[in-house]
């Protein structure tokens, strides 16, 4: 089955109480990709980041109507999860292929404005991303490890900055597995996005939200709790260079110092990854066993 | 060795064998102890008493923030001159930053078995960036034709278009194409405002 994640953020520039579209980030389109009709595509959440407060609208005529849809209020300078919070249990709405969402906010009228949609496929045609649910992490996860890095945004309300995530530090056991359970950031932004080969180079998001650190440190395992299904992603650190970590932000830019949180996982547990078998075949020797208590 | 004299009350209760009204212990005690409005929430000269002098019971409490230096920049505790300089040079940093390049998508299952046979034949695990870009174009170049066929296969008719507006309704796929069938793509589209494409 090909699962996949992707993040797609834009930006309004100085939309003050008008609602204007989001210019979608560089290679991104708020059109939901296209997919066997019969297969299911969800917003499994929406967030947006205003210096000023505004409003996030979130319409098509293939969901709830096309006159106000999924509207909510921005508050400033908070990237808070508007639509799908994964918070314990939730709802997420339904989305349908190649449709044309319109995505619009207000907000200040002299500064960008940036919101994101999370959109998950179940099947998408091409991608075979690799994912796990929590079932599966609780068997197979081994050690928790932290991978830090700086990402310095660009001004411009696309996604920029993008680093590999070993670039500060590079602890990752050759030819493992690791499962990204979610990210912290010390610095408020709209979206934190890792992407790499093992999500078939969409990019998976977070928001950048420093003041809800319990919650973006916990995102996939709650995406994957609150929804039922295997929303955790997994790459091979044989991959570790061509997976990597940036940020979209408002105007203002700035440095994040990111933390993104990582559980080793049992060698060729999760389909699809590197088999390692170039030097260190089955894993480098990690253990054959692991797993949470009882 | 001094013995330790126990004794049974301290100096000042009122139930102490030598109990004086007028002595300053006394008078303590009794301010410390007696509450002639009712009872507290906190004994007298707790840190948290609302009549206990400088007390810190009035300062704002939020998040990041220390109460006591809230000048201070929330969660980071640097200083006002701190926080400007580190402006300036992340806006320097910013504007200097490059945008994060467009990249294609991939099946991660192929390109990862793309990806250990360069490895393999290499004889080790971290590729270059120009071996990956190798592996990448490949890829690529393999599935040309074949993703201009998938392409062709995803995009949706206007019939499926019709059936995907009907099943966003609340029907299931095969009732949705019974009601395409009788009422007809093009109108079912056109009355709920959606240009076929």
């Amino acid at each position: 089955m090909g699962r996949a994640i992707e993040a797609v953020a834009g930006f309004a520039t100085n939309p003050g109480a008008t609602f204007t579209p989001l210019t979608a980030s560089t290679g991104q389109s708020f059109t939901v990709r296209g997919t066997d009709i019969t297969k299911g595509t969800w917003l499994l959440a929406a967030w947006a980041f205003n210096a000023t407060a505004g409003e996030l609208r979130i319409r098509s005529p293939r969901l709830h109507d096309f006159f106000s849809g999924i509207r909510n209020r921005v508050t400033s300078a908070g990237t808070m999860v508007l639509t799908g919070s994964p918070e314990g249990d939730s709802y997420t709405q339904r989305l349908y292929a190649q449709d044309n969402l319109t995505v619009e906010l207000t907000g200040g009228g002299a500064e960008l404005d940036t919101a994101t949609l999370l959109i998950a496929y179940e099947d998408l045609g091409g991608i075979a991303g690799r994912f796990i649910d929590n079932p599966t992490l609780a068997k197979i996860g081994l050690n928790e490890t932290t991978a830090e890095v700086t990402v310095t945004a660009v001004t411009t309300g696309n996604f920029g900055g993008a680093v590999a995530i070993n670039s500060s530090i590079d602890n990752l056991i050759a030819n493992t597995d690791y499962a990204i359970l979610g990210a912290m950031t010390d610095t408020r932004g709209d979206t934190i996005g890792v992407t790499g080969v093992d999500f078939g180079n969409l990019r998976v998001g977070i928001p950048a939200e420093p003041s809800l650190r319990w919650l973006g440190n916990n995102w996939f395992v709650k995406l994957a709790d609150a929804f039922g299904a295997p929303y955790i992603p997994v790459f091979n650190s044989a991959n570790k260079t061509q997976t990597t970590v940036d940020v979209q932000t408002n105007g203002a830019g700035g440095t994040y110092i990111i933390n993104l949180r990582l559980v080793q996982l049992l060698p060729g547990q999760v389909p699809g990854g590197a088999t390692g078998a170039a030097v260190q075949a089955g894993g480098g020797g990690a253990p054959t066993s692991a797993g949470q208590p009882h | 060795m001094a013995t330790h004299v126990e004794q049974d009350f301290p100096a000042g209760h009122p139930a102490r064998h030598d109990y004086d009204p007028e002595s300053p212990e006394a008078i303590e005690w009794a301010r410390t102890h007696v509450a002639p409005l009712g009872e507290r929430d906190f004994a007298i000269d707790h840190p948290k008493a609302a009549d206990t002098p400088g007390n810190l019971n009035h300062l704002p409490v939020t998040m990041g923030v220390d109460p006591l230096n809230p000048h201070r920049e929330p969660h980071t505790g640097r200083s006002q001159k701190q926080v400007d300089g580190l402006r300036r040079l992340s806006e320097t940093a910013s504007t200097a930053a490059k945008e994060s390049p467009v990249l294609q998508p991939i099946d991660a299952g192929i390109v990862n078995r793309m990806l250990d046979k360069k490895r393999t034949d290499l004889g080790r695990d971290l590729l270059t960036e120009a071996e990956y870009a190798d592996t990448l174009r490949d890829y690529h170049a393999q599935r040309s034709a074949g993703v201009a066929d998938a392409e062709r296969e995803l995009k949706l008719t206007v019939r499926e278009q019709a059936i995907s507006y009907v099943m966003s309704r609340g029907y299931d796929v095969d009732v949705a194409a019974i009601i395409v069938t009788r009422e007809g793509a093009e109108k079912i589209l056109k009355s709920a405002g959606i240009e076929p494409t």
